[in-house]
């Protein structure tokens, strides 16, 4: 007989424990008293003496959890007893001790003359290739299903029974002839490769890299429309329609003149601190699918050009990305980015931009909406934008940041400033 | 329409062949003498150079038949008991299936070889094979297995216009079988089932006698079980579609063929099934066979065939 050690019940309310270390190996000799192994609970770690001698067979492994009072070793009198034990076939210790923490359930008794193969709930579904297909067509989750056929496996009429069973809103996607996933009508199948495929593989690399921070603020914009109602009036002298993205351009390369921390890049080890403020504008091209596709050509040396300068060059790269043009030359090279989501609102939002590796700084604008405000003590009705940023805060403080977005407030409301 | 006994078509067939082709000839053992009454009568009309009787020496008269074959005739060699066919494998199953294939398609070899197959007679295991397997295993070769005699003419008239050799089983316990077959000239296409009964729970795929069994099982079970019957006719060509289409509404299969079960045409038809036809399953495929040991003689011999018995065990045993 070999005798069984468990898990203890150190206090009332321990349900479970983990084994932190076996102090002893497979196959060794205990004595009586000897401290077998260190358990953790949830409020302290506990090292087990064994209440017998014995050859030890581990039951559950270093690092696995069970229930109080689950076996975890078994003390062999000899050695025979021993190899009798080890060769038995145990599960392994994860599955048998979720098996014990698992609610049993009785399996249905069925009067088949050959012996039911249908396992509690959880293990190996036993299901006829029929019966598979029809589950995952009807969508109908055939683990929970009782098996009728000749050896218990769940057949066809158990699917049918299933499917007919399920409420109306179910049993249109059963009769819808397209394709189903899940239990859900597919509509349409993007396939996410090419573009696509390259802004996810980005954006979620953005976020496995970097450790990302946002911010929400806003911008009165009173001045800024002033001055942009004033430019639009000189189009035709100027050569270009100067919008609200190329003002934000100018406005961010000028700020960040007093804030040059933020214009950075973590590259290897080390901070690169740009000399060059090229700013990446996020555009939404249409696709040849009629899908939106995101392109961010960059504005290079934005904080040395004028604002007429850089609207006009805004606008060939952006003609040139609904041509389909944009060369990788054209979207490589920025050290920040700006995107502006403000054209497809009609109310306030804002979002936490991801990074466009390696930049340490995103800025996002959204609608310029009227809003009251308390400006000098009155309740003024005031555009005010939504203004966003997210940074990189490996590279970058929060300090530089709120000075950033102060500078960017100041400028924007006295842009006097910025030919002072 | 008029019925015939199936020897009686397989003998109708001879004839209009014959008539309509004077390629076509008899060779084998004891045509004259009609020891089989599907060869009665031809000696009379067509005279001794188109109904030749040989000795008993398969391995030459088939090894004659396959280069006459070659050189423009159509023989239809008769080899009494198909069992012998095993005397005369290297003519049967490599010369006359490959020779087509050896030549680069130079020379058709246009031979049908024909034989009684199966049990039932109490004849013992030389005398009572039904040997589709080994036909099967060999390329180059089609075989046809008539159940009825409206196939058996059908069939063979086209075995005997068909280019490429063909086995062609006749069945002794089908012998004196009657059913409708047509005056005018038909004849049937190889590679195209027939299904032999509808029913909407299990498919029974059966060939040569054994459909009459699967019909007798399907009869007995109507009301409880409706069991659908599929004769493929021919084993090669096979017509795996018609199958899989029936499998496809009954979602059950038993195969009931008279030869040994191992390695055998059901053993190979349940393996396309399972390939093709997976997700039509919803119970195990059954094979009704002849049991993995000689034929005995006497009586014994049922405790090794497919009996009715069989086939109504292995249709209850999926059909619950």
């Amino acid at each position: 007989m070999a005798l069984e050690i468990i898990m203890p019940k150190l206090a009332m309310a321990m349900s479970q424990g983990t084994i932190l270390s076996w102090f002893l190996s497979q196959g060794d000799y205990v004595t009586k008293g000897q401290i077998l192994l260190e358990i953790e609970t949830e409020k302290v770690n506990y090292e087990v003496e064994a209440d017998g001698s014995g050859y030890l067979h581990i039951v559950v492994p270093n690092g696995e959890t069970v229930p109080v009072e689950h076996v975890i070793a078994m003390l062999a009198e000899n050695e025979e007893d021993l190899a009798s034990l080890a060769s038995q076939i145990t599960a392994p210790a994860g599955s048998s001790s979720a098996t014990v923490l698992e609610t049993e359930e009785v399996v249905e008794e069925k009067d088949s003359a050959l012996q039911p193969l249908t396992p509690p709930k959880g293990g190996r579904v036993i299901a006829s290739p029929l019966a598979r297909r029809l589950a995952q067509q009807y969508g109908v989750d055939i683990s929970s299903l009782a098996g009728t056929g000749s050896r218990g496996q769940i057949v066809k009429r158990d699917v049918e029974k299933a499917r007919t069973a399920k409420p109306a809103n179910v049993l249109a996607v059963a009769a819808f002839d397209g394709e189903v996933v899940n239990g859900i009508r597919v509509a349409q199948t993007i396939p996410l490769a090419g573009i696509r495929k390259a802004i996810a593989d980005h954006m979620q690399q953005s976020l496995a890299v970097s450790a990302q921070v946002s911010n929400m603020g806003e911008v009165d914009m009173t001045e800024l429309i002033r001055l942009r109602k004033a430019l639009l009036k000189q189009e035709e002298s100027l050569g270009v329609r100067v919008t609200y993205t190329d003002i934000m351009v100018y406005l961010m390369s000028r700020a960040l003149r007093y804030e040059p921390s933020l214009n950075a890049s973590v590259i290897g080890e080390e901070i690169k601190v740009w000399k060059d403020v090229n700013v990446s504008v996020a555009v939404a091209v249409q696709g040849s699918g009629g899908e939106l596709n995101l392109m961010v050509p960059v504005i290079r040396n934005a904080d040395q050009m004028s604002l007429v300068e850089i609207s006009k060059c805004a606008r060939d790269l952006i003609l040139r990305g609904r041509e389909g043009k944009l060369t990788t030359a054209d979207m490589e090279g920025g050290t920040v980015t700006l995107t502006n989501v403000g054209g497809f609102l009609n109310g306030p939002l804002t979002g936490t931009p991801i990074l466009n590796q390696p930049q340490s700084l995103i800025v996002g604008i959204g609608a310029i909406l009227d809003q009251p405000r308390v400006i000098n003590g009155e309740i003024m009705v005031r555009p005010i934008m939504d203004f966003s940023m997210t940074y990189d805060h490996r590279a970058v403080e929060g300090v530089p940041v709120a000075r950033f977005y102060s500078k960017v407030r100041e400028l924007a409301e006295n842009p006097g400033l910025l030919i002072a | 329409m008029r019925e015939i006994q199936y020897h009686k078509a397989i003998n109708e067939a001879f004839i209009e062949e014959m008539e309509r082709d004077e390629t076509v000839y008899l060779m084998g053992e004891s045509l004259r003498g009609a020891n089989y009454p599907h060869s009665e009568g031809l000696a009379k009309r067509f005279g001794d150079q188109r109904v030749l009787d040989t000795p008993i020496c398969e391995a030459a008269f088939c090894g004659a038949a396959v280069a006459s074959a070659m050189t423009g005739y159509r023989p239809i060699v008769d080899l009494m008991f198909i069992d012998f066919m095993y005397t005369a494998a290297d003519e049967i199953l490599l010369k006359a299936p490959q020779w087509r294939f050896m030549h680069g398609g130079k020379v058709n070899v246009p031979v049908v070889f024909m034989g009684a197959a199966g049990g039932g007679m109490k004849l013992a295991n030389e005398h009572s094979q039904i040997p589709s397997s080994i036909i099967l295993h060999s390329p180059g070769i089609k075989l046809a297995v008539p159940s009825t005699p409206y196939d058996a003419k059908g069939l063979m008239k086209t075995a005997i216009r068909d280019n490429n050799p063909v086995m062609y089983f006749w069945h002794k316990q089908l012998m004196a079988v009657t059913g409708e077959v047509p005056e005018e000239d038909y004849t049937i296409p190889f590679g195209v089932a027939d299904v032999k009964r509808e029913g909407t729970d299990v498919t029974v795929v059966a060939y040569s006698y054994m459909v009459q069994l699967a019909l007798e099982v399907a009869k007995k079970l109507e009301g409880e079980i409706s069991v659908e019957v599929v004769d493929p006719r021919t084993l090669e060509p096979f017509d795996l579609d018609a199958v899989l289409k029936s499998v496809e509404k009954t979602n059950r299969l038993v195969i009931v063929d008279e030869d040994t079960e191992r390695c055998s045409f059901a053993s190979e038809l349940a393996a396309q099934v399972v390939d093709k036809g997976f997700t039509l399953l919803d119970e195990p495929i059954k094979r009704v066979c002849a049991g993995n040991y000689p034929i005995p003689g006497g009586y014994m011999e049922q405790h090794v065939l497919p009996s009715v018995e069989k086939i109504e065990a292995a249709i209850r045993s999926v059909a619950v």
